[in-house]
């Protein structure tokens, strides 16, 4: 039996879903949502948080269902998560297998299947309002190069691994304040322009942001304090250096019915308060149209279509539910309308898509073959000090502030550019403190590296100790601009038999940093030394070639030699001493990553049908009522956290389905 | 008159932590922890922890003239029990820092193998243990996730003192800068 017919079918409540339910419905448009997570009642928060409290592993998605030791294969919604990249899922031969059809994680732990070369590290949740349960409230606009990369800093190189997006920053200004306008995005417009404007962050004329901005934390001023206005950085000569307060989904003031941010530093993995936007709210604002209908727990397993140049006549679907120890599933079913949206992010909607088979040989969206390429992340740098003084880190949301003004410049004809996020959680982030140095401190042991002599106090002593060290720790947060390569790729293999627990293929992950990416890595190790030197901070960055997996030794699969060895032969004597250099090394061995959680790339938008999946409204080349939204269509990642600009994305997409529907509300 | 194992627990608690006794075993306390931690220690030692008390009682007993310091320091085996002349048992010191670390983190750390649970293993006690864990109170915060204070306090350091945090007096409030206490290697 098939459901009534629908104007739109949207696949996916996370944050593009909602925007574009929300906008239709309004103009009238009547929406299903197809999410295969659980619906999230409101009470479902408190549900969270004792999870959060009660779990000894607090990562981002320590609260959700479900729970972090799942077995991929029985869930019908399981989904990568921090837990299953910990050490102790590698096999201890990984590196012998990859290629021959081994994981770098153990299949039976890890929902993504990770062929290599390298891991792929950030993760996301399957349940209604999606991964905005544990994001962290970012909201940056792109800079007008970010753009168009190609056509700036590489027209006279072949080899220039950046392409142009089919759009332009002022394309998008519009709908990027409506965006801000929807999350409710906290910032001063005119210390963003102030910052900022010089590399190309843009704003329509007499804009103003939804709410006052975040106070800046006193970390944040101490390095303001000590940095800004300098520009004889090495590697960025010339470049003004200035600590600029970030614009965050977060309320500063009560907003609908949501209250003001209390600095609770948890927005990931939850706020407790959901004083920062989330899906949900959004997605509340569209069912009270009375336009839209939401089916959770049903997962969409394939979009139909005839063929390339055909429209799309449905989605089949199935719901499922927890019965006893497994999954149970209904029938399957048809959803049909005359616009479909896949909303699934840049993993699960390739993996829709290549599941979608035509009949012909051929999958749809995909005449391009482009359909899963250029995964993307921003491989994140991290590097730890202690300041000589108090800075009172573990306060205030986990992030107020970031070195934003060295996201653009020359140097991005050679090596990646970067943000750098200034961190308000101390340690925790880098060693998972308080955890790991009070049991340094009570035990005799060093896992912090900060307890070489292996005290064990106790009483005032340890008081002392705890309040001194907690209190200087801060980290800052490269995010790292990843190229698009066409073998960074999610791809579903149906012959090896790993499936979940709907019986449906899992993601077949192949990754790999490209040498420009690397280059970052160096350019951010170099820059952090500076930034040490100037506040008098000791660097205690651990950038490890080898782990531990229980008594055996194994080659750390996050870590990847010094692409530049030169840059740091090259550099004067007082940016080589130990106290300033992660590992102690003046000329670094290698550097370790870390994934952002931003998922990006794998159906990018384009200009050319052959060369890209959709077009810069994200419709399918191939299929005009198929539109696949979010920051997938992404071509390059750029140095900004990607959720506002794909929220801007969904509102221009938005009224692209309007004119396709002849809507005029 | 004998000590009961709450008030040596109780006792023993503050001396290791360095808190002041009043602020982590209340009088009046709507939270309960250290009936919750004296369970908890009790039941994942294999009768470790009642030995510990034990010998806790009995040093105060035999010599009052022992300082904290020094009760401190026989615990957790860094100096001998002066009525042995030798160390106190390891195990007795493994759990007085698996009770420390409760305090602090509001986890158990199984501090040696006991049937059913390995050295090493850890679960979180309960919400309110990991909420009032005292790492928070000596960094002058709250613990993540459940902040007590409002809008904006972070772009100033805390209002209350180190001394408030903890109800000791004698810890250095303001911590003073010294580079070489930093404690890694170089």
């Amino acid at each position: 039996m098939s459901d009534p017919e629908y104007d739109i079918v949207i696949v996916g409540a996370g944050v593009a879903g909602p925007i574009i339910a929300k906008e239709l419905s309004k103009a009238g448009a009547k929406i299903l949502i197809i999410e295969g997570g659980p619906e999230t009642a409101p009470t479902n928060r408190e549900e969270y948080m004792s999870n959060f409290f009660l779990n000894t592993v607090k990562t981002p998605e320590s609260p959700y269902p479900p729970g972090l030791g799942a077995d991929p294969a029985i869930e019908a919604t399981p989904r990568a998560t921090i837990a299953q990249t910990f050490t102790q899922n590698i096999p201890v031969d990984w590196k012998d297998h990859l290629g021959t059809g081994g994981y770098i994680y153990d299949p039976n732990i890890s929902y993504l299947l990770q062929e290599g070369p390298q891991p792929f590290l950030s993760s996301y949740e399957r349940v209604t309002g999606g991964t905005t349960w544990h994001w962290l409230g970012t909201s940056l606009r792109f800079l007008e190069h970010d753009f168009k990369m190609k056509s700036t800093y590489g027209a006279d190189n072949p080899d220039y691994p950046l392409p142009d997006w089919p759009i332009a920053v002022d394309d998008l200004l519009e709908a990027y304040g409506r965006a801000e306008h929807e999350i409710g995005v906290a910032a001063d417009v005119t210390v963003q322009i102030a910052d900022l404007s010089d590399i190309g962050l843009k704003f329509s004329p007499g804009y103003t942001y939804p709410m006052q901005e975040i106070p800046p934390s006193v970390v944040d001023n101490t390095i303001a304090n000590a940095v800004n206005n300098t520009s004889d950085f090495v590697l960025f000569e010339g470049q003004n250096v200035v600590v600029t307060s970030t614009p965050a989904g977060r309320n500063s003031q009560p907003n609908g019915s949501r209250r003001t941010c209390a600095g609770n530093t948890n927005c990931i993995p939850i706020c407790p308060i959901q004083a920062k936007w989330d899906g949900t709210v959004t997605l509340s604002g569209a069912q009270a149209t009375g336009n839209v209908t939401l089916k959770s727990q049903c997962v969409v397993t394939k979009v139909i279509s005839a063929g390339y140049g055909q429209p799309v006549t449905g989605v089949e679907y199935v719901h499922w539910e927890n019965k006893n120890s497994g999954v149970s599933k209904s029938e399957t079913m048809t959803a049909t309308a005359k616009i479909y949206v896949i909303a699934a992010h840049a993993i699960e909607t390739p993996k829709l898509m290549l599941m979608s088979d035509m009949g012909n040989g051929k999958t749809v969206a995909n005449s391009s073959d482009q359909m899963g390429r250029n995964l993307m992340d921003h491989p994140l740098y991290l590097s730890w000090s202690l300041m000589p003084e108090q800075i009172f880190g573990f306060r205030g949301p986990l992030t107020t502030s970031g070195i934003e003004s060295l996201r653009d410049g020359p140097f991005r004809s050679d090596r990646a550019a970067w943000r750098c996020e200034i961190g308000n959680e101390g340690w925790n982030f880098a060693i998972g403190d308080p955890w790991t140095s009070v049991n340094d401190f009570i035990d005799g042991s060093n896992a912090s590296d900060t307890n070489a002599g292996g005290a064990k106090l106790f009483g005032t002593a340890l008081i002392d100790k705890l309040s001194s060290h907690f209190t200087r720790q801060w980290r800052m947060g490269f995010l790292v601009e990843q190229t698009p390569e066409a073998n960074s790729r999610v791809t579903i293999n149906r012959d090896n038999g790993i499936v979940d627990g709907l019986g449906l293929p899992r993601p077949v992950i192949n990754y790999e940093l490209s040498e420009y990416t690397r280059l970052g890595f160096a350019s951010a190790e170099v820059f952090s030394r500076q930034v040490y030197q100037m506040l008098g901070a000791k660097n205690f960055t651990k950038n490890e070639p080898t782990v531990k997996v229980g008594d055996i030794e194994i080659d750390n699969p996050v870590w990847f030699e010094n692409p530049d060895k030169a840059v740091f032969d090259a550099l004067p004597d007082a940016l080589k001493i130990p106290d300033l250099c992660a590992n102690g090394q003046a000329v670094p061995d290698g550097f370790t990553y870390f994934g952002a959680g931003h998922l990006v790339g794998t159906f990018r938008m384009g200009a050319d049908p052959r060369t890209s999946v959709v077009d810069s409204y994200s419709r399918s080349w191939d299929h005009t009522n198929l539109f696949l939204v979010g920051d997938g269509v992404f071509p390059t990642i750029t140095t900004a956290n990607p959720t506002l600009t794909l929220a801007a994305l969904a509102m221009r997409t938005s009224d692209a389905i309007k004119e396709q529907l002849g809507i005029t509300a | 008159m004998s000590i009961s194992d709450q008030d040596a627990f109780n006792a023993l608690s503050a001396l290791l932590t360095g808190f002041n006794i009043g602020l982590i075993a209340p009088r009046v306390d709507p939270i309960g922890l250290p009936p919750l931690f004296l369970t908890t220690a009790t039941d994942y030692s294999d009768g470790e922890c009642a030995n510990l008390l034990a010998t806790f009682v009995a040093l105060k007993a035999i010599d009052p003239a022992l300082t904290d310091d020094d009760l401190g320091g026989i615990i957790m085996g860094l100096s001998p029990d002066p009525t042995t002349g030798v160390l106190i048992a390891a195990n007795q010191t493994l759990v007085a820092q698996a009770i420390m670390k409760m305090w602090y983190l509001g986890s158990w750390y199984q501090p040696f193998e006991i049937t059913g649970f390995k050295a090493g293993a850890q679960t979180v006690v309960s919400d309110q243990a990991y909420i009032k864990g005292l790492a928070w109170q000596s960094m002058q915060s709250h613990a993540m996730g459940n902040s007590t204070l409002t809008f904006g306090y972070w772009d100033k350091p805390p209002v209350a003192s180190l001394q408030d945090f903890t109800g000791n007096s004698d810890v250095a409030d303001g911590a003073s800068p010294n580079p070489t206490e930093w404690g890694a290697t170089t």
